[in-house]
């Protein structure tokens, strides 16, 4: 009767090592947060962005005219450089010079070799 | 009166730079494996390093931005962030050196062994050193490749003494860009 209450504590002892085995393996590999469930902190222009102090790394929502094409970069108003883009729905590659566009991405900070601010992980949102 | 003349030097060298005829990339990767082969290997890659290479003496300035290494376990990369570059204090690592005996017209397609000497700046923190790397041009793109390695300690790099066994004093840097004419 005893062995079998043993037998009993080993096996809860067990599952309870194995369940937060579980639980820290599914912490440290859980999958980063994707952009576009981020919430932007700034939301507007590219003149109100180059205003406001946004602070580096943090989620935002750019409305602004196409200035330049580089392959699968992307430059808005003559002072931002978006690049790594990524979307399921729309395709930036039907994007041109001039087009009027809405992306978020994360803002990383100002590139002094470029003298422009750089938004990476950028995706394109319908307008509006 | 030293960090001014610091801002100087770096803003003389970025404007030569800019003005001259150059090569340039803003999409280099540049990537790093901090630990030996371990059950999860530490190492990131940054694909969104910049960089400028002046054609007609081999100066070269590289900037990138630590919070945009990308690894593959979003908690590596917190951490790597938070608790050991402090990238929100010290946001870009930057470099600006010399490629030594560089000449334009004496690259090829076939890669070609060169020194860069020059300052590695790392949470602020200022290093001399020296390079090895490859160059080699294929009609308007230059192509730069190095290898080489740098001690944590050399960067005040702060280690926690129970994971000191698994992350590397000398950290593995790759850096691989395709620079293109007149960007």
């Amino acid at each position: 009767m005893s062995s079998l209450k043993n037998y009993k504590w080993i096996l809860f002892i067990i599952g309870g090592i194995m369940a937060c085995s579980l639980l820290l393996v599914n912490f440290a590999y859980q999958k980063e947060v994707p952009i576009s469930e981020k919430e932007a902190v700034f939301s507007g222009t590219v003149s109100d962005f180059l205003t406001s102090k946004v602070v580096e790394n943090s989620v935002v929502v750019l409305k602004s005219t196409v200035t330049a094409v580089r392959g699968e970069e992307l430059e808005l108003g003559g002072v931002i450089s978006i690049q790594h883009l990524e979307s399921k729905s729309l395709s930036f590659s039907k994007i041109n010079k001039g087009d009027l566009i809405v992306v978020k991405g994360i803002y990383l900070g100002y590139d002094d070799l470029f003298e422009e601010y750089k938004l990476i992980s950028c995706i394109l949102l319908n307008d509006e | 009166m030293y960090m001014k003349f610091r801002f100087l030097f770096y803003f003389l060298f970025i404007t030569s730079l800019l003005s001259a005829q150059k090569y340039a990339t803003r999409s280099g990767k540049t990537s790093f494996i901090g630990s030996e082969q371990t059950f999860e290997q530490i190492k990131a890659i940054n694909n969104v390093s910049t960089a400028i290479v002046d054609s007609s003496n081999g100066d070269i300035a590289i900037l990138l931005f630590v919070s945009a290494f990308d690894f593959k376990i979003a908690l590596m990369q917190e951490h790597f962030n938070e608790n050991y570059m402090d990238s929100s204090v010290y946001p870009k690592a930057n470099f600006v050196g010399n490629i030594q005996k560089f000449s334009l017209g004496e690259l090829t397609e076939y890669e070609k062994n060169h020194k860069i000497i020059g300052v590695l700046t790392i949470r602020g923190i200022e290093k001399n050193v020296t390079i090895n790397c490859q160059l080699n041009k294929v009609n308007d793109r230059l192509y730069l490749k190095a290898d080489f390695s740098v001690l944590t300690s050399d960067f005040d790099i702060q280690v926690p003494k129970v994971v000191r066994n698994k992350i590397s004093k000398e950290i593995k840097i790759k850096v691989d860009y395709e620079l293109i004419e007149k960007l």
